[in-house]
């Protein structure tokens, strides 16, 4: 076999091939173990068992990836919103900062699983609750990243307005708020996985007692049925479902950052 | 060539003597370092500056000047002492009195998601006044003045060089018709050739504008080709202040006349004789 030269484009099929076959030999593996071991199907089905579970129940799955993708984006959506307008209430006065923030910091450290009942009892079993839920575990990343990017303006840029007497709300207009639409997009991305988390385990305390069905309530159906295929089934696709997510806030951080930067001129380059 | 020890508020020979267009009067600046302690970053200083004078604040990094350059412009408050812009303090003055100054920036701080139009026009959108017909025309004819070509206007910051950059901070803070200009070593980032040219710029803006200017370096070059007085600073104190005298306009060829050279070790001996003193 010949070395690779230093200078040689690295080939490109084993970026994709390599993972493939690694992917191929844990299930080749699995299902060996499985089947020589004689492990009872409800602890651990064989992947041949998941896969042809997923595609008996492609419909199910489908339908409730649609719902939990419908209330995680919703969540992704309210805690972008409702994030950005306490970061700017947060970016008017430290006096704001020091007598909040700290309250902001307990809605991070709240376990959401233990207070996801209480929520549930408070706002019933609905779609609105789940939201609720997954708002409330992804707003900490939101709040944090647009404060610091609302506050660490350059000072240059900030006599510039100063200079030209602009209020507050022109500073917040102009300068602040398209400075931090970089650190907006970053704390999105850190939200985006938070935001399926929160919506699955909001669908979980939900259960099928309201009209739903999402990858959550799957979950528990079939965790009390014993159905483990199907239970993985379902757990593959809320990962896939985190995956959809992050991959359109990045489509989203390209159009932006193209928009926003073309490289940040702060530094005189010549 | 007249050299004077201390710039003291005597009554000189000038025409606009009676009333300077910027002042300060017994300034001094103290600031709470990291440590906790006060440092004096300027002691009882005095400068007058004359109605259309270019003055160079030329010292070593540290000594203050752009601290007071920042005083001047109204973005600090000194500890002690006034300044005066034509013959108001800032709160007498107000808003009016803030709109006759433009600062230039030691760097170029466009905003990056800006066009270089856009940027420009940033003064007079702040003031409410873009929407005025000739804002535009002033926006065009000050891009067109510091050499952008239209090919240019529509292109963000980040696309351009340093030097493009610079000329359109210029045409920013001239798109408010400043009466007074103040110029924190605007062309430090840049090579010497871009600097003397965009020197040239800057002489030829200033001679049609007749605007007072106020600019701080730490190149003894740009000092001389630049002023028309050299205000000397150290460790919070202006030490001297040279008067500088050529034939005006100025052009390249200066930088190599036995005048130039003159004044350049005139300078240089007074800034270094401060230096070493000292240490």
């Amino acid at each position: 076999m010949s070395s690779t030269s230093a200078n040689k484009q690295p080939a490109v099929w084993p970026k994709f091939l390599l993972p493939i076959v690694v992917f191929l030999a844990v299930l080749l593996t699995w299902e060996m173990l499985v089947r020589w071991l004689g492990i009872h199907k409800v602890i651990l089905p064989p992947p041949s068992d998941v896969a042809s579970e997923i595609v008996r129940e492609r419909w199910t799955l489908l339908r409730g990836a649609w719902i939990t993708l419908q209330s995680a984006a919703a969540g992704l959506l309210c805690s972008a919103i409702i994030g950005s307008l306490i970061a700017m209430f947060f970016s008017q006065s430290s006096w704001l900062r020091l007598s909040f923030y700290p309250y902001v910091i307990f809605l991070q450290t709240v376990p959401i699983v233990a207070i996801a009942p209480l929520l549930i009892l408070w706002f019933g079993n609905e779609f609105r609750t789940i939201v609720l839920v997954s708002c409330i575990i992804s707003i900490f990343p939101i709040i944090s990243n647009v404060t610091s990017g609302l506050l660490s303006i350059n000072e240059n840029l900030r006599d510039l307005f100063r200079m030209q007497s602009a209020n507050r709300w022109q500073t917040l207009m102009k300068l602040r708020i398209p400075a931090a639409i970089p650190q907006l997009i970053l704390g999105l991305r850190v939200s985006c996985g938070l935001a399926v988390i929160g919506a699955i385990v909001g669908e979980f305390f939900v259960g099928d007692r309201g009209a739903y069905e999402g990858l959550g309530t799957i979950i528990t159906a079939r965790q009390g049925n014993l159905k483990t295929a199907s239970m993985i089934g379902a757990v593959i696709a809320c990962t896939l479902l985190g995956l959809i997510l992050l991959f359109c806030v990045q489509l989203l951080n390209r159009w932006i950052l193209r928009r926003w930067t073309q490289g940040v001129g702060f530094e005189s380059d010549n | 060539m007249s050299v004077s020890p201390h710039d003291q508020p005597t009554p000189s020979t000038k025409p606009n003597a009676a009333q300077p267009e910027l002042e300060c009067r017994d300034v001094a600046m103290e600031f709470i370092n990291s440590r906790g302690f006060a440092e004096q970053v300027l002691k009882d200083l005095n400068l007058r500056v004359s109605s259309g004078e270019i003055l160079t604040l030329l010292g070593p990094s540290g000594c203050g000047k752009s601290t007071l350059l920042r005083i001047l412009a109204g973005l600090l408050s000194p500890t002690k002492g006034d300044v005066l812009v034509q013959g108001q303090s800032f709160q007498q003055g107000g808003r009016t009195l803030k709109d006759r100054l433009s600062f230039v920036f030691q760097e170029p701080a466009l905003l990056p998601w800006r066009t270089v139009w856009e940027n420009v026009s940033l003064p007079l959108q702040l003031r409410g006044k873009q929407k005025a017909a000739d804002a535009k025309e002033s926006i065009e004819h000050w891009l067109a003045m510091v050499g952008l070509s239209p090919k240019d206007w529509s292109k963000k910051p980040g696309q351009l060089s340093g030097g493009m950059k610079m000329r359109a901070s210029i045409a920013r803070a001239m798109t408010t018709r400043p009466r007074i200009l103040l110029m924190d070593e605007p062309f430090a980032a840049l090579d010497d050739v871009l600097r003397s040219r965009l020197n040239d710029l800057l002489l030829k803006i200033v001679a049609e504008e007749k605007c007072t200017v106020v600019f701080v370096t730490h190149n003894i070059t740009e000092a001389v080709y630049m002023s028309d007085s050299i205000a000397i600073m150290d460790q919070g104190k202006l030490s001297e202040r040279l008067e500088i005298r050529f034939a005006e306009p100025r052009t390249k060829e200066l930088r190599s006349s036995p005048d130039f050279s003159r004044y350049y070790a005139t300078a240089s001996a007074s800034l270094f004789r401060n230096v070493t003193s000292d240490e």
